[in-house]
Protein backbone atom coordinates (compact mmCIF):
# COMPACT_ATOMS: atom_id res chain seq x y z
CA UNK A 1 0.00 0.00 0.00
CA UNK A 2 1.31 3.41 -0.67
CA UNK A 3 0.37 6.28 1.28
CA UNK A 4 -1.51 9.26 -0.66
CA UNK A 5 -0.48 12.47 1.15
CA UNK A 6 3.04 11.77 2.83
CA UNK A 7 6.40 12.50 2.07
CA UNK A 8 10.10 11.50 3.08
CA UNK A 9 12.88 13.41 3.28
CA UNK A 10 16.45 12.62 4.03
CA UNK A 11 19.47 14.39 3.29
CA UNK A 12 23.10 14.92 4.68
CA UNK A 13 24.21 16.88 7.62
CA UNK A 14 22.92 20.01 7.92
CA UNK A 15 21.99 19.62 3.63
CA UNK A 16 18.83 21.87 4.69
CA UNK A 17 16.18 19.07 4.76
CA UNK A 18 14.32 20.31 7.93
CA UNK A 19 13.83 23.66 6.67
CA UNK A 20 12.89 22.17 3.54
CA UNK A 21 10.49 19.43 5.22
CA UNK A 22 9.09 22.56 7.35
CA UNK A 23 8.17 24.72 4.32
CA UNK A 24 6.49 22.03 2.89
CA UNK A 25 4.22 21.60 6.13
CA UNK A 26 3.58 25.51 6.25
CA UNK A 27 2.82 25.19 2.71
CA UNK A 28 0.26 22.24 3.10
CA UNK A 29 -1.11 24.11 6.27
CA UNK A 30 -2.23 27.08 4.20
CA UNK A 31 -3.60 25.08 1.43
CA UNK A 32 -5.55 23.08 3.73
CA UNK A 33 -6.18 25.03 6.74
CA UNK A 34 -4.65 22.53 8.92
CA UNK A 35 -3.04 22.91 12.48
CA UNK A 36 0.82 21.93 12.72
CA UNK A 37 2.39 19.05 14.78
CA UNK A 38 5.42 18.77 15.30
CA UNK A 39 7.35 15.26 16.34
CA UNK A 40 10.53 15.78 18.07
CA UNK A 41 12.24 12.96 18.41
CA UNK A 42 16.05 14.99 19.37
CA UNK A 43 16.77 14.41 23.19
CA UNK A 44 19.19 16.98 24.49
CA UNK A 45 22.47 15.17 26.19
CA UNK A 46 24.78 17.91 26.03
CA UNK A 47 24.96 21.55 24.99
CA UNK A 48 25.67 21.66 21.79
CA UNK A 49 22.50 19.35 21.09
CA UNK A 50 20.30 21.99 23.58
CA UNK A 51 21.63 24.83 21.19
CA UNK A 52 20.48 22.67 17.96
CA UNK A 53 17.13 22.24 19.21
CA UNK A 54 16.31 25.71 20.35
CA UNK A 55 17.96 26.69 16.64
CA UNK A 56 14.93 24.73 15.58
CA UNK A 57 12.03 25.94 18.13
CA UNK A 58 13.22 29.60 16.94
CA UNK A 59 12.66 28.35 13.60
CA UNK A 60 9.62 27.20 14.44
CA UNK A 61 7.66 30.42 16.45
CA UNK A 62 7.15 32.57 13.75
CA UNK A 63 4.01 30.18 12.51
CA UNK A 64 1.88 27.77 15.53
CA UNK A 65 3.10 24.80 15.88
CA UNK A 66 2.30 22.21 17.93
CA UNK A 67 4.97 20.50 19.27
CA UNK A 68 5.05 16.92 20.53
CA UNK A 69 8.65 15.38 22.24
CA UNK A 70 8.48 11.80 21.35
CA UNK A 71 11.84 10.55 21.68
CA UNK A 72 10.57 6.46 21.63
CA UNK A 73 7.33 4.47 22.04
CA UNK A 74 5.50 5.69 18.56
CA UNK A 75 2.42 3.64 20.03
CA UNK A 76 1.54 6.09 22.46
CA UNK A 77 1.18 8.54 19.77
CA UNK A 78 -1.45 6.85 17.95
CA UNK A 79 -3.96 8.78 19.59
CA UNK A 80 -2.72 12.64 20.01
CA UNK A 81 -3.11 13.60 16.48
CA UNK A 82 -6.24 15.29 15.39
CA UNK A 83 -7.76 14.67 12.15
CA UNK A 84 -7.21 18.14 11.19
CA UNK A 85 -3.20 18.36 11.41
CA UNK A 86 -0.76 18.32 9.31
CA UNK A 87 2.43 16.39 11.09
CA UNK A 88 6.18 16.73 10.84
CA UNK A 89 8.44 13.97 11.90
CA UNK A 90 12.54 15.00 12.56
CA UNK A 91 13.88 13.16 12.70
CA UNK A 92 14.29 9.07 12.00
CA UNK A 93 17.56 8.62 12.91
CA UNK A 94 18.03 10.30 16.43
CA UNK A 95 14.45 8.02 17.02
CA UNK A 96 16.00 4.94 15.94
CA UNK A 97 19.18 5.60 18.93
CA UNK A 98 16.60 6.46 20.86
CA UNK A 99 14.66 3.12 20.27
CA UNK A 100 17.79 1.27 20.42
CA UNK A 101 19.10 2.64 24.21
CA UNK A 102 16.43 2.56 25.74
CA UNK A 103 17.37 0.60 29.06
CA UNK A 104 15.56 -2.48 30.52
CA UNK A 105 15.06 -3.78 33.85
CA UNK A 106 18.13 -5.68 33.94
CA UNK A 107 20.09 -3.08 32.56
CA UNK A 108 20.39 -4.47 29.14
CA UNK A 109 19.48 -2.17 26.16
CA UNK A 110 16.73 -2.71 23.85
CA UNK A 111 18.86 -2.98 20.89
CA UNK A 112 20.23 -6.43 22.17
CA UNK A 113 16.14 -7.90 22.22
CA UNK A 114 15.85 -7.39 18.49
CA UNK A 115 12.16 -8.99 19.00
CA UNK A 116 11.37 -6.33 20.91
CA UNK A 117 13.06 -3.52 19.56
CA UNK A 118 11.36 -5.24 15.73
CA UNK A 119 8.22 -4.61 18.12
CA UNK A 120 8.86 -0.98 18.71
CA UNK A 121 9.72 -0.10 14.74
CA UNK A 122 6.90 -1.79 13.44
CA UNK A 123 4.89 0.17 16.13
CA UNK A 124 6.20 3.18 14.52
CA UNK A 125 4.94 1.79 10.66
CA UNK A 126 1.69 1.12 12.19
CA UNK A 127 1.32 4.67 13.17
CA UNK A 128 2.62 6.32 10.16
CA UNK A 129 -0.21 3.73 8.52
CA UNK A 130 -2.76 5.34 11.05
CA UNK A 131 -2.10 8.84 9.97
CA UNK A 132 -2.49 7.84 6.61
CA UNK A 133 -6.22 6.25 7.23
CA UNK A 134 -7.11 9.37 8.80
CA UNK A 135 -6.23 11.37 5.41
CA UNK A 136 -3.43 13.07 8.16
CA UNK A 137 -0.48 14.15 5.59
CA UNK A 138 2.55 13.77 7.36
CA UNK A 139 5.81 14.77 6.17
CA UNK A 140 9.01 12.46 7.80
CA UNK A 141 12.67 13.92 7.73
CA UNK A 142 16.05 11.18 8.01
CA UNK A 143 19.66 11.38 7.58
CA UNK A 144 21.69 9.81 4.98
CA UNK A 145 23.74 7.59 6.91
CA UNK A 146 24.72 4.62 4.82
CA UNK A 147 27.21 5.60 2.49
CA UNK A 148 30.52 4.75 3.94
CA UNK A 149 32.48 1.32 4.69
CA UNK A 150 31.56 -1.63 7.03
CA UNK A 151 32.12 -0.95 11.28
CA UNK A 152 33.60 -3.29 13.15
CA UNK A 153 31.44 -2.21 15.99
CA UNK A 154 27.66 -4.64 16.29
CA UNK A 155 25.68 -1.83 17.34
CA UNK A 156 26.78 0.34 14.76
CA UNK A 157 26.14 -2.02 12.16
CA UNK A 158 23.16 -2.80 13.84
CA UNK A 159 21.94 0.56 13.83
CA UNK A 160 22.77 1.12 9.97
CA UNK A 161 21.05 -1.99 8.98
CA UNK A 162 17.90 -1.43 11.34
CA UNK A 163 18.33 2.47 9.54
CA UNK A 164 18.55 0.65 6.15
CA UNK A 165 15.47 -0.96 6.02
CA UNK A 166 13.44 1.20 7.56
CA UNK A 167 14.30 4.08 5.28
CA UNK A 168 13.24 1.21 2.15
CA UNK A 169 10.12 0.83 3.75
CA UNK A 170 9.19 4.53 4.25
CA UNK A 171 10.18 4.77 0.46
CA UNK A 172 8.33 2.53 -0.49
CA UNK A 173 5.31 3.41 1.59
CA UNK A 174 5.12 7.14 1.16
CA UNK A 175 3.84 9.28 -2.38
CA UNK A 176 6.89 11.32 -2.23
CA UNK A 177 10.52 10.47 -1.53
CA UNK A 178 13.13 13.33 -1.46
CA UNK A 179 16.69 13.29 -1.43
CA UNK A 180 18.36 16.96 0.06
CA UNK A 181 21.38 18.35 -1.68
CA UNK A 182 22.63 21.71 0.34
CA UNK A 183 19.47 23.15 -0.33
CA UNK A 184 18.26 21.39 -3.79
CA UNK A 185 15.59 18.50 -3.31
CA UNK A 186 15.76 15.19 -5.94
CA UNK A 187 12.77 14.11 -6.08
CA UNK A 188 13.15 10.06 -6.33
CA UNK A 189 9.41 8.87 -6.40
CA UNK A 190 6.46 11.03 -6.83
CA UNK A 191 6.49 14.24 -8.40
CA UNK A 192 6.35 17.72 -6.89
CA UNK B 1 28.87 -5.55 -17.62
CA UNK B 2 26.52 -3.90 -15.49
CA UNK B 3 27.50 -2.38 -12.20
CA UNK B 4 25.03 -2.15 -9.57
CA UNK B 5 25.82 1.18 -6.88
CA UNK B 6 24.66 2.18 -3.43
CA UNK B 7 25.17 3.07 -0.09
CA UNK B 8 24.80 -0.15 2.82
CA UNK B 9 21.42 -1.22 3.36
CA UNK B 10 19.84 -0.03 0.71
CA UNK B 11 17.90 -2.71 -1.22
CA UNK B 12 20.75 -3.13 -3.95
CA UNK B 13 20.50 -7.41 -3.72
CA UNK B 14 16.91 -7.03 -3.42
CA UNK B 15 16.52 -5.47 -6.59
CA UNK B 16 18.98 -7.59 -8.60
CA UNK B 17 17.14 -10.61 -7.29
CA UNK B 18 13.62 -9.14 -8.64
CA UNK B 19 15.35 -8.03 -11.93
CA UNK B 20 16.50 -11.09 -12.86
CA UNK B 21 14.11 -13.45 -11.39
CA UNK B 22 13.15 -16.70 -13.54
CA UNK B 23 16.34 -16.42 -15.22
CA UNK B 24 19.30 -19.02 -14.28
CA UNK B 25 21.72 -16.82 -12.29
CA UNK B 26 25.15 -18.23 -10.93
CA UNK B 27 26.24 -15.30 -7.74
CA UNK B 28 29.58 -15.44 -6.49
CA UNK B 29 31.01 -13.44 -3.47
CA UNK B 30 34.39 -15.13 -3.87
CA UNK B 31 36.10 -14.61 -7.17
CA UNK B 32 39.83 -16.80 -5.79
CA UNK B 33 37.41 -19.70 -5.28
CA UNK B 34 34.29 -19.28 -7.88
CA UNK B 35 32.10 -22.38 -7.06
CA UNK B 36 30.34 -22.61 -10.02
CA UNK B 37 26.68 -24.22 -9.29
CA UNK B 38 24.67 -23.97 -12.29
CA UNK B 39 26.04 -25.21 -15.34
CA UNK B 40 23.25 -23.72 -17.64
CA UNK B 41 23.87 -20.49 -15.88
CA UNK B 42 23.58 -16.82 -18.25
CA UNK B 43 24.24 -14.78 -15.96
CA UNK B 44 26.85 -13.95 -13.15
CA UNK B 45 25.96 -11.70 -10.22
CA UNK B 46 29.28 -10.74 -8.33
CA UNK B 47 28.89 -9.28 -4.72
CA UNK B 48 30.98 -8.69 -1.42
CA UNK B 49 34.30 -7.12 -3.03
CA UNK B 50 34.93 -5.11 0.06
CA UNK B 51 35.11 -7.98 1.99
CA UNK B 52 37.34 -9.75 -0.82
CA UNK B 53 39.95 -7.16 -1.26
CA UNK B 54 40.60 -6.52 2.63
CA UNK B 55 43.28 -9.29 2.54
CA UNK B 56 45.56 -7.62 -0.17
CA UNK B 57 45.67 -3.94 1.25
CA UNK B 58 49.07 -3.97 1.62
CA UNK B 59 49.99 -4.57 -1.85
CA UNK B 60 49.91 -1.30 -4.28
CA UNK B 61 46.61 0.23 -4.70
CA UNK B 62 46.60 -0.09 -8.14
CA UNK B 63 47.61 -3.32 -9.03
CA UNK B 64 44.80 -4.62 -6.29
CA UNK B 65 42.13 -2.71 -8.13
CA UNK B 66 43.49 -4.15 -11.81
CA UNK B 67 44.32 -7.36 -10.37
CA UNK B 68 40.20 -7.77 -8.59
CA UNK B 69 38.95 -6.04 -12.33
CA UNK B 70 40.43 -8.72 -14.25
CA UNK B 71 39.20 -11.58 -11.76
CA UNK B 72 35.68 -10.18 -12.50
CA UNK B 73 36.51 -10.24 -16.42
CA UNK B 74 37.62 -13.95 -16.26
CA UNK B 75 35.22 -14.94 -14.31
CA UNK B 76 32.44 -13.95 -16.38
CA UNK B 77 33.88 -14.92 -19.84
CA UNK B 78 31.34 -17.94 -19.96
CA UNK B 79 28.26 -16.05 -19.53
CA UNK B 80 26.17 -14.05 -21.24
CA UNK B 81 25.84 -11.10 -18.82
CA UNK B 82 27.61 -10.25 -15.65
CA UNK B 83 26.17 -7.63 -13.00
CA UNK B 84 28.42 -6.34 -9.93
CA UNK B 85 27.21 -5.41 -6.79
CA UNK B 86 29.21 -2.33 -4.98
CA UNK B 87 29.16 -0.61 -2.04
CA UNK B 88 29.76 3.00 -2.27
CA UNK B 89 31.61 3.31 0.90
CA UNK B 90 33.63 6.75 -0.40
CA UNK B 91 31.41 9.81 1.36
CA UNK B 92 31.95 9.36 4.71
CA UNK B 93 34.21 10.72 7.13
CA UNK B 94 37.62 9.99 6.50
CA UNK B 95 38.31 6.48 8.20
CA UNK B 96 40.82 7.21 11.88
CA UNK B 97 42.61 3.70 10.48
CA UNK B 98 44.91 3.56 7.32
CA UNK B 99 42.97 0.58 6.45
CA UNK B 100 39.98 1.63 6.05
CA UNK B 101 41.23 4.62 3.95
CA UNK B 102 43.11 2.05 1.72
CA UNK B 103 39.95 0.54 1.38
CA UNK B 104 38.65 3.18 0.52
CA UNK B 105 40.95 3.87 -2.48
CA UNK B 106 41.58 0.78 -3.74
CA UNK B 107 37.69 0.63 -4.20
CA UNK B 108 37.24 3.52 -5.75
CA UNK B 109 40.18 2.94 -7.93
CA UNK B 110 38.09 -0.65 -8.99
CA UNK B 111 35.22 1.25 -9.21
CA UNK B 112 36.48 3.26 -11.76
CA UNK B 113 37.33 0.65 -13.99
CA UNK B 114 34.00 -1.29 -13.71
CA UNK B 115 32.21 2.08 -14.42
CA UNK B 116 34.42 2.56 -18.09
CA UNK B 117 33.79 -0.86 -18.74
CA UNK B 118 29.94 -1.35 -18.15
CA UNK B 119 27.37 -0.39 -20.54
CA UNK B 120 24.88 -0.05 -17.73
CA UNK B 121 25.68 1.62 -14.08
CA UNK B 122 22.55 1.73 -11.41
CA UNK B 123 22.43 3.57 -8.24
CA UNK B 124 19.79 2.18 -5.92
CA UNK B 125 18.26 4.41 -3.30
CA UNK B 126 16.52 2.67 -0.78
CA UNK B 127 14.99 -0.09 -3.42
CA UNK B 128 14.44 2.81 -6.13
CA UNK B 129 16.80 2.46 -9.40
CA UNK B 130 18.41 5.36 -11.00
CA UNK B 131 20.36 5.31 -14.26
CA UNK B 132 23.97 6.72 -13.81
CA UNK B 133 25.13 5.41 -17.66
Amino acid sequence: MVSTNSHFITGGVRSGKSAFAEQLVRQTAQQTNRKMYYIASGVAFDDEMKQRIAWHQADRTSLKWTTIEQPTHFATLVNRIPKDAVVLWDCVTTWLTNEMYVQLDDESMQWQHVERFQQRVEEAKEWCRHLNEQHIPFFIVSNEVLDESKYESEEVEFYRKQIGLFHQWLVSFCAVAIEMDYGIPHYWKGGK
Amino acid sequence: MHVIIGGAYNGKRKYIAKQLEGQAVDWCDDLQHSNIENEHAEILVITDLEKQIEPFLNEPEKEVAETFFYKIVKNGFKYKSIYVIIEDIGRGVVPIFSEKRKLRDVLGRLYQLLFAESQTITRIWYGIPQKIK
